[in-house]
């Protein structure tokens, strides 16, 4: 507790004296209405200066260098990577395992906390659960990266394919499978539902193919009271059913790693492990990724200190105590099993 | 007649490490050629590699190949069914039906899996010397050591069936490998087995191979 009201106090310190808290302090001196939060949040999507446009370009840049190493290695095969044995995964996992985790902040902000009832996840939720979506889609670049053979990865897929047979239900890979493409789903549905009424007043101000691209996504909302309470019923129901594949992404993703009887890898702490480890990344991210609206966008006053300097730092102290828990018995836990850390799984093979 | 088990007996005690075996089987199962840059990067590909420690000052050499387990933990976590489990035993691989996830190689625990990291290749005339029976594996395929399943598969369909006999052991200057049907109580593998010195590697995994080391005799260095 006491760390906690540290980071509290610490935060009210800023909030009231630090230069960060400054902006917010003369913004705030503008009442907020309906019209003003509007105009502001409205401007960032109808506006692009020549700092997007930049962005845009080195993003685009970086995302052709991808592109062109990608067909470099689905061309000559994994060889370029240098992945060896017995290290035969590595960054490509490593990387997936990460935007896995960064992908449970959209559910655990919208999700538990709207649960939970809480106000101040407003100002920033809908960019967690774009993050989770598009961290989702990261993540499973990364897993097609990893595949030997990336053209065949849909065989992971019961369908009728080629093979013959169905996927085999004892592999983790394919409840890895059938794990992410389910949150994959579920977040999706849950952020393009949760974002029917913006996306009406975003049809209502816009022209052109924006219109018509809005007019689509708004599935007609006209913001009558049984609409209203449709969707706040319909998003409460989205939010207790993902909870649960929420859970169970990580421990999956986990378990690709802990049914192999690689030591170390061989522990049943991995899954709450990896989920913890999960929301406390992924929190960590929204900080990031809330601290870059309020700055680029100029949003202020809108995206005040308090949820995101003060709740999130609060979660992100109580997580940290979990992960850190983890980590003292990640290498104790094996040991129990009777596992040896000297099993020949480390046997030099390029030493012959 | 009951389904044949096939297993191998390796007596450590004869192996000098002549690597013959390793050559036999690179040639038997058309396994890449690995050339220098290959090796220098440590990405030899084979099915069978002499296995080297140190005792004190003495070195101890264990052919090791695919153990063709009873219950092999690579099975279990292949999302394709790319490599599963024959009637009689053996561990079969299904090239065409992998995928490349290389869990399989994670799983081993005796880390005889090797991955087509690129396009096999065999340096001129080589490639005229490839094996028709055996598939040649493409990149991102997982492979290894099949006890020669094509000569048993050749055996079988003699008439009246022959022992089978895989290109390591059919090399082997020592015999210090041999290899047979353990459901035959008369077979010498089946003998062997019952030998003091046999073990199995890593036994308490509980694998169960169908691989049967003959531990090495201690000689005193005075006698």
């Amino acid at each position: 507790m006491n760390q906690t009201s540290e980071i509290l106090d610490v935060a009210d310190a800023v909030t009231a004296s630090g230069r960060t808290a400054e902006p917010c302090i003369q913004r705030a001196a503008e009442p907020l209405t309906f019209v003003s939060v509007n105009e502001s949040v409205l401007d960032t999507v109808m506006q692009s200066g020549w700092r997007y446009w930049s962005l845009v370009t080195v993003l685009s840049a970086v995302l052709l260098n991808a592109i062109v190493c990608f067909t470099l290695q689905v061309r000559t095969g994994l060889w370029v990577t240098n992945f060896n044995r017995p290290v035969v995964w590595g960054v490509y996992e490593a990387t997936f395992v990460f935007w896995i985790g960064i992908s449970h902040s959209g559910t655990m902000l919208s999700a538990i906390l709207r649960l939970a009832q809480t106000d101040w996840r407003r100002a920033i939720y809908r960019a967690a659960e774009a993050m989770t979506v598009i961290s989702l889609m990261t993540a499973a670049c990364c897993i097609f990266a990893h595949l030997g053979r990336v053209w065949l990865a849909h065989w992971v897929l019961p369908y009728k394919n080629g093979t013959g047979v169905w996927p085999n239900f004892r592999s983790p890979l394919v409840w890895d499978a059938a794990a992410i493409s389910t949150y994959l789903t579920g977040s999706s549905i849950f952020l393009f539902v949760g974002m029917i009424p913006d996306v009406a007043i975003l049809r209502d101000r816009s022209q052109g193919w924006r219109r018509r691209l809005y007019r689509v996504l708004a599935l007609g909302w006209r913001g009558t009271m049984h609409q209203w309470k449709t969707l706040d019923r319909a998003c409460i129901l989205f939010a207790a059913l993902i909870i649960p594949v929420f859970v169970s992404v990580h421990s999956i993703v986990s378990w690709d790693f802990a049914m192999t009887t690689m030591p170390g890898w061989h522990a049943t702490i991995f899954a709450p492990y990896f989920v913890i480890g999960a929301i406390l990344s992924g929190i960590s991210a929204v900080v990031t990724l809330s601290w870059c609206i309020r700055r680029g966008f100029g949003l202020d006053h809108l995206i005040t200190p308090q949820p995101f300097a003060v709740r999130l730092d609060r979660l992100r102290a109580e997580l940290l105590r979990g992960v850190d828990r983890g980590r003292v018995a990640r290498p104790v836990q094996p040991a129990h099993s009777g596992a040896r850390e000297t099993v020949p799984c480390g046997v030099d093979v390029g030493d012959q | 007649m009951s389904e044949p088990r096939w297993g191998m007996v390796i007596d450590l005690d004869l192996c000098n490490g002549c690597q013959a075996c390793v050559v036999a089987c690179q040639a038997e199962n058309n396994v890449p050629l690995s050339d220098e840059e290959a090796c220098l990067r440590g990405k030899e590909l084979n099915w069978l590699r002499i296995q080297r420690y140190w005792v004190g000052d003495r070195v101890v050499l264990l052919p090791l190949m695919c153990q063709q387990c009873e219950m092999a933990p690579c099975e279990q976590v292949c999302p394709t069914f790319a490599t599963a489990h024959s009637p009689s035993g053996l561990n079969e691989m299904t090239y065409n039906r992998c995928i490349g996830t290389r869990l399989c190689i994670n799983a081993c625990p005796y880390k005889v899996r090797v991955f087509n990291w690129r396009e096999p290749r065999w340096p001129e005339p080589l490639g005229e010397q490839l094996n028709p029976d055996v598939s040649v594996r493409t990149r991102g395929v997982s492979e290894k050591c099949t006890f020669c399943v094509q000569r048993i598969r050749e055996a079988g369909w003699q008439s009246p069936p022959v022992q089978p006999v895989p290109a390591c052991v059919q090399t082997c200057p020592t015999r210090a490998i041999q290899f047979g049907d353990m459901n035959d109580p008369e077979s010498a593998v089946a003998k062997l087995a019952h030998d003091p010195r046999a073990y199995c590697l890593l036994e308490d995994f509980g694998t169960k191979p169908a691989v049967i080391y003959l531990k090495k005799i201690e000689y005193e260095p005075d006698q």
